[in-house]
């Protein structure tokens, strides 16, 4: 089965070029019906037997197949699932993917400018659709990524972009989602153990942080002014923060800062309060509900934070949020975030492994992510009306024995699955006269 | 029946001192400096062993006279009484560093240091200076604190310069306001060692491993030197490093595995340490006792955290909170192990917190008069000096001190004599003025009393006013109780009242003498209206202390409060082998069975008994139903930086083979801890990847709780870690190191060829030395013995293999050609990213693999990396093995051995093979480990699921047939952590209610290695590999 998906993509392709990324699809199918599949919906639920009904990139319907009365002629094509697990694509908030190409080479990092406020940088201008990494991601099934800039205390705007297109325009699912604040810590870890570092932070921290009240203070005078006098680019790109357009992704993770971070956004009644990382979150879980916050958490495939925490804190911090009823999304950032992107799925399956269910687990890299990000309208979960942002895995997509993406598509494009870590892997195993591993 | 003891041992016929026989000559007449003092009525603390409850000190040029009874005392003798005084021996404290200036080098150029920067025939490395002499050096100028020495009770000090490894030697001088010149006990009292690289900028070594191999290759040249027949350059540091080893050797070290370090090392050249530990000596006991060394112990005890904030106490550890508590209980186990031991003040922020601290010990269970041992006997034997110093006997120098009261308890110490210099801070013979007087005064006679302490009396007078009621006619008298100022100045006091009794009415200023022996004061003073009056007191009843009640107790309720390791996570007893029967497991036995569903595991003795077999269940053993899990042996990583002390990179050179992590293992790494939960047994620790031929591994088993030498694996063969490409090449370390050798990977290959034949020239030239008869060998000079080169012909020689980090396919090559041309084979490439491209060509050298699962994209040497790379690797037939380098993915390695099924469709028992027995292979460890096999280790696994799955959570992980790991163990463990961090946050708070000073939050760090990361101050994350 896996091959027959395969041959209709590989059917697709113009040519199959080495050394370069996959190019976008022209797609000739306007209706498609994915048949016996076992869908994830995204929004919990779970379908053992669906027929999803695509038309002009749109989900029309999903509905249990056995049910389903099938008019073969009203479907440009019709595939069949036999099974396989079908599942939202993947959405990997908060990750320099597509900004950065290799770590250690100053001249393809592009996700940091100089500077301490910079809401107006904005990451889809950096975002390259043709790095190689964003090709290795797609064929785990993360099929979308918020490209988030870093650095500084505002360090820009990201973008939420598909991991398909010619160029940012083509790719990008939506622009300007949110402007990311990276919130002073208290407390510095500096020194070693031997000789541990004092915590004179603590004036920096109350320095820093009037200094971001001061920006917002004077952003929330700019943007009232129809005309202002003299143009203020940093303070203009404030103002979708304001009306509660664009997301305010603040960067924190202890609770003291986070209650500071809980009064700031009250103060300046951010609509929109997203925090990101949350390692404390569980703790001050009904603070943040109340104050409409909502996490995006840091990766779970990390240490604790503290050497007396539990060895598994941070596998645990899901199903933690979970119980408390904040809305939250996991994220894959952190060490080598770039390339690790493709590891998200697993994330979600270390979450399950550690308490949660397998469809919330699931949800936390689909629909919650869409949600925070305000565009479950569009994507996140397999409903009709949605994007037919989607994909197929033979196996257990959560779990990387069972993960194998046969088939994908974005707004109901398919995508070409190779990319150049499959084109060497061929190309040596026939080098050597090996079998090459169909995927 | 002591008095008839020291009747016995002290009564001697006085004489007086011979003629003081001066050197110097004097300017003015004859000061003969012979005054004779005798201290009289005093307790005297002769020793830690002998107390005499009310003798005699005769003390003459700086030396004891006599300490006993009274007896005839010269005419010519100068008496002080001291009743109600106690005499102690005064304090020596052996490790200071006070009044000698460390070391002034000229500025270094732009970039890395590479040589030293000392000129003259001195050891090439900076840190190396066992020329260096205090004697020269020390400035009583620049001696800041002697007066706090002098204050807390110490006599003498044995100071060194404080820097560098070899740090020559030391000078110990009493503390008397003589000159230099006649302070100095002893010029060369002993020879100071330290595994601190102190101020030199040479970049070598930038490590604790480089450290312990630079002071070998020390030793070793300095005795090759020695053996030279015509030496043709003179070194002054070869020399003097010999020199001193006649002297007694100090190791300066800052905790207690570096004692076992210490003792290793000094062991190999059969040197005897004394151990200036860290003050944690407790943590480890067994293990410090087992050197049988004597040690010098700090009282730097931690102050107590503010731990008001819940949130900010996080950042101190439970093992930060463990020993704020247990650190004061550290002398106190040492006495109960019989450990040799002596105070001193380094380390202490403020050395007037010496005392409190030793009271602390004191309160804490150490005996007084151990107490006293470590801080005058034992010093003293560690300097060889204790016919001069540490005890109260004739012919000693005259170092003591007078104190009032218990000085252990809450004495106070008036005076300290040093070499018979007399330094008062309190008044010994100050008149006690204190009880009831009836003062007479302009005719009228009050009550007096003078109460409050000896320094500081308060006085109270009571006048009596008569009161006539007028309606009544009767007569009530009225108490009027006054408070006056109250100063005394020796024999002479003042007074001023404001009384107003109907006799006097306004303020009176007074003026008198004192009479001690009578109890008298008088004098003369004015009254109200301005005229002089003469007044009058006389005692009645002498003032009587009272009795404080609250006796002296010592409190060792918390000293069992130790743990294995002592921090979160501990064992509170250690574990042992026990026999365990697993049944109805499915075992992944990686051998011929395959995986078996619905077995049996027998683990007996620490190895594996029977693997689903038939022999009976050993009496005793433990059943554990493994009904729907899964069974393993242990994972291996082939290639993990956790648990090592002090720097993983000696990145100083290009090449350090003469460095190993086996001599840095650190046991307390909670990452130890945490491996143990993802089912890892053994790591290989390597050298990290700063430089191309790197240092030694430790081969370990994750043995939590136990020392570091029991970590190590025993009869296990030596690897040796090499490196390829950027991280050699220094490629990302900035725009300043540009400078080492080798810049390109075109440099990388003759790095190889360089070291590998001066091995080979090496080897050679022992082998001629050796080959010739003893006749012509003592006409020839020596080899020189090269550690870096011997390490180098263990690999020529297959006695030592190579675990090499490598990315792409050219320089993979090369060292495969280096390995053919020089006679060895590349055992494992580490990282081998492009292996795949290179594939055949490793197979047909014979090396083996470890890399990961799909890490790419950090640099530019791993743009085409594939995480098919394992995969085509292994059907290729090459021993292949996914490995971490990475603390927090080295829990998560079945993970990884399961993307392996992912990318490239290997079996999943071979992709399970991959983080087990083929390790075991490359590491030469698969004949007892990696495996399900009868005889092997019982280094068990066991999963709630299949390993491969993301689901999988270990359950149990035994090591040997111990039990390391137990989930629901764990979970209780964190609970009990909890409640023990709230008991002794609850102790801190009493202690802040007690008045201790605080301080904040703060966390003790501990790095994450990577291979890339350099010194011992590298990044916690960030770049990899």
């Amino acid at each position: 089965m896996k091959k027959n998906i395969l041959l209709i993509v590989l059917t697709l392709l113009f040519a199959p070029a080495f050394s370069q990324v996959p190019s976008p699809l022209v797609q000739k199918h306007k209706t498609i019906l994915l048949q016996n599949g076992a869908a994830h919906i995204g929004n919990g639920e779970f379908l053992s037997t669906a027929s999803i009904g695509i038309a002009d990139g749109k989900i029309l319907f999903v509905k249990n197949t056995l049910t389903y009365e099938l008019v073969k002629s009203e479907w440009d094509t019709i595939i069949d699932l036999n099974g396989q697990h079908v599942y939202p694509g993947f959405i990997a908030p908060n990750v320099t993917a597509g900004l950065t190409e290799i770590d250690a080479v100053r001249s393809t990092r592009d996700f940091n400018e100089t500077g301490e406020f910079n809401p107006n940088v904005r990451a889809l201008i950096a975002f390259n659709t043709d790095s190689k990494i964003l090709y290795t991601i797609r064929t785990n099934g993360v099929l979308m990524t918020q490209a988030t800039p870093r650095g500084g205390i505002i360090s820009g705007t990201s973008s939420v972009m598909a991991l398909d297109g010619w160029n940012w325009e083509d790719a990008v699912y939506k622009t300007d989602d949110g402007i990311h604040l990276n919130w002073p810590e208290k407390y510095n870890r500096y020194g070693w153990w031997a000789e541990p570092g004092g915590n004179n932070s603590n004036e920096n921290y109350t320095n820093v942080k009037n200094q971001i009240w001061d920006f917002f203070e004077r952003a929330r005078g700019y943007v009232m002014e129809k005309f202002p006098d003299e143009s203020d680019l940093k303070l203009e790109a404030m103002r979708h923060i304001f009306n509660g357009e664009q997301r305010l992704f603040i960067h924190v993770d202890y609770a003291p800062e986070m209650n500071d971070v809980v009064d700031f956004a009250r103060h300046f009644e951010i609509k929109f309060p997203v925090i990101v990382g949350g390692y404390d979150a569980p703790l001050i879980a009904d603070r943040l509900k109340e104050n409409k916050f909502t996490i995006v958490l840091n990766r779970p495939h990390a240490l604790p934070e503290f050497e007396d925490d539990f060895t598994f804190q941070y596998y645990e911090l899901p199903y933690k949020l979970h119980e408390a009823g904040i809305l939250f999304c996991i994220s894959s950032a952190g060490d080598m975030e770039a390339m690790n992107t493709r590891n998200l799925p697993f994330l979600a399956g270390t979450a399950r492994a550690y308490g949660m269910s397998e469809e919330d687990a699931i949800a936390t890299i689909s629909l919650n992510t869409a949600r925070i990000f305000g565009m479950d309208d569009q994507v996140g979960s397999l409903e009709a009306g949605k994007d037919a942002t989607l994909f197929v895995s033979q196996g257990d997509a959560l779990d990387m024995r069972t993960n194998n993406v046969t088939f994908a598509m974005i707004r109901g494009n398919y995508l070409d699955l190779t990319n150049h870590q499959k084109e060497l892997y061929e190309k040596y195993c026939k080098k050597y006269g090996l079998t090459v591993d169909e995927y | 029946m002591l008095d008839r003891i020291f009747w016995l041992t002290f009564f001697f016929v006085f004489s007086l001192g011979s003629t003081a026989q001066e050197i110097e000559p004097e300017n003015g007449v004859h000061d003969p400096h012979n005054t004779i003092y005798v201290l009289q009525n005093a307790k005297l603390v002769i020793s830690p062993d002998l107390t005499i409850p009310r003798g005699t000190l005769v003390v003459q040029n700086g030396v004891i006279l006599s300490a006993g009874i009274d007896f005839i005392v010269p005419s010519t003798a100068v008496k002080i009484d001291l009743e109600g005084f106690t005499i102690y021996p005064s304090f020596i404290d052996i490790y200071s560093g006070s009044g000698v200036a460390n070391p002034v080098y000229p500025a270094g150029g732009w970039g890395p240091q590479l040589g030293t920067l000392k000129e003259g025939p001195f050891y090439w490395n900076q840190s190396i200076h066992p020329e260096t002499n205090a004697f020269e050096l020390f400035k009583e100028t620049e001696f800041k604190d002697k007066k706090d020495y002098l204050e807390q009770g110490f006599g003498a000090v044995s100071t060194h310069q404080g820097d560098g490894i070899l740090r020559g030697t030391a000078v110990l001088v009493s503390l008397s306001d003589n000159p230099t010149v006649d302070n100095v006990i002893k010029a060369e009292a002993a020879s100071h060692y330290s595994f601190s690289k102190g101020s030199s900028n040479q970049t070598y070594p930038s490590s604790q491993m480089g450290i312990i191999a630079l002071i070998r290759q020390f030793f070793y040249d300095a005795k090759w030197y020695e053996s030279l027949i015509e030496p043709t350059k003179d070194n002054v540091s070869l020399r003097e490093g010999l020199a001193n080893l006649k002297l007694p050797q100090i190791f300066g070290v800052s905790d207690k595995l570096e004692i076992l370090r210490a003792v290793k090392l000094a062991g190999e050249f059969n040197i005897r340490l004394v151990v200036k530990g860290g003050g944690d000596e407790y943590e480890m006991i067994r293990e410090v006792k087992a050197t049988n060394t004597d040690l010098i112990v700090p009282v730097n005890f931690p102050e107590p955290y503010d731990m008001t904030d819940p949130y900010l106490s996080r950042y101190v550890s439970l093992a930060d909170l463990k020993a704020w508590e247990m650190r004061p209980y550290n002398a106190y186990i040492l006495f109960k192990n019989k450990i040799r031991f002596a105070f001193t003040a380094d380390g202490l922020k403020k050395k007037s917190q010496f005392l409190t601290n030793i009271r602390k010990s004191v309160k804490h269970g150490l005996p007084k008069e151990e107490a006293l041992r470590a801080l005058t006997e034992n010093p003293a034997k560690f300097l060889g000096l204790e016919n001069k110093l540490g005890t109260l006997e004739k012919g000693k120098l005259a170092n003591f001190l007078v104190v009032k009261g218990d000085l252990f308890e809450d004495g106070e110490i008036y005076e300290n004599w040093t070499k018979g210099d007399r330094k008062r801070f309190k008044n010994v013979s100050l008149p006690d003025y204190r009880g009831q007087y009836t003062l007479t005064l302009n005719g009228t006679i009050y009550d007096f009393s003078i109460t409050g302490s000896h320094e500081k009396p308060s006085a109270e007078l009571s006048a009596y006013k008569f009161v006539k009621d007028s309606k009544t006619g009767s007569t009530t008298i009225d108490t009027i109780k006054v408070k006056p100022e109250f100063v005394v100045n020796d024999l002479q006091v003042s007074m001023m009242f404001d009384l107003h009794d109907g006799a006097i009415e306004g303020l009176v200023q007074l003026n008198g003498s004192f009479y001690p022996k009578l109890g008298i004061m008088e004098g003369t003073g004015t009254l109200p209206n301005g005229t002089w009056t003469k007044w009058a007191a006389n005692r009645g009843d002498k003032f009587k202390e009272k009795d404080k009640g609250d006796k002296f107790k010592a409190d060792t309720s918390a000293v069992q409060n130790i743990r294995y390791p002592n921090m979160a996570y501990g064992f509170d007893t250690l574990p042992v082998k026990k026999s365990y029967y697993i049944k109805n497991a499915t075992l992944w036995t990686n051998e011929a069975e395959g995986v078996i569903r619905n077995a049996n595991l027998i683990i007996q003795d620490g190895k594996i008994k029977s693997v689903n077999g038939t022999s009976s269940v050993p009496g005793g053993a433990i059943t554990i139903d493994a009904t729907g899990k899964h069974v393993t042996c242990g994972i291996i990583d082939e290639h993990s930086h956790i648990a090592i002390s002090k720097g993983v990179n000696e990145g100083g050179q290009s090449v350090s083979a003469e460095v190993s992590i086996a001599d840095v293992v650190r046991n307390d790494d909670i990452n130890i801890y945490r491996q143990l939960s993802g089912g890892v047994t053994a790591a290989q620790l390597l050298h990290g990847s700063a430089n191309a031929i790197g240092g030694q591994s430790a081969l370990i088993k994750l043995k939590w709780g136990y020392s570091p030498e029991e970590m190590l694996i025993d009869s296990a063969d030596g690897f040796i870690k090499c490196a390829l490409g950027e991280n050699v090449k220094q490629s990302n370390w900035g725009e300043s190191n540009v400078v080492r050798y080798p810049q390109t990977r075109m440099g990388v290959e003759q790095t190889f060829y360089d070291a590998f034949i001066r091995a080979r020239e090496y080897k050679k030239a022992w082998e001629t030395y050796y080959s010739s008869s003893e006749r012509q060998q003592g006409k020839m000079e020596p080899p020189r013995r090269d550690l870096e080169l011997d390490v180098l012909c263990e690999i020529l020689d297959h006695k030592r293999f190579i675990t090499c980090h490598s990315y792409v396919q050219s320089e993979i090559n090369m060292l495969m050609h280096v390995g053919d041309s020089m006679g060895f084979t590349v055992n494992t490439f580490t990282h081998i990213l492009e292996g795949y491209k290179v594939a055949d060509k490793m197979k047909a050298h014979g090396a083996g693999a470890s890399t990961f699962a799909d890490w790419w994209a950090y640099k530019f040497e791993v743009n085409e990396a594939i995480p098919y790379n394992a995969a085509i690797l292994d059907q290729m037939g090459i021993v292949t093995a996914i490995n971490s380098d990475d603390a927090e993915m080295g829990r998560r390695l079945n993970q990884e051995a399961a993307k392996v099924v992912k990318y490239g469709g290997v079996s999943e028992e071979n992709a399970w093979k991959m983080v087990t027995l083929n390790p075991a292979k490359l590491l030469h460890l698969d004949h007892r480990m990696g495996s399900l096999k009868e005889g092997k280790d019982a280094d068990i696994v066991i999963w709630s699921d299949s390993p491969l799955s993301i689901n999988a959570r270990v359950e149990k992980t035994f090591i040997d047939g111990i039990l390391f790991y137990d989930l629901a163990q764990s979970y209780r463990m964190h609970q009990r952590d909890q409640e023990d961090r709230k008991r002794i946050i609850g102790l801190m708070n009493e202690a802040r209610n007690g008045g201790a000073e605080m301080q904040k939050p703060a966390m003790r760090k501990h790095l994450l290695y990577h291979c890339d990361t350099i010194g011992e101050e590298g990044e916690g994350s960030h770049e990899h590999e």
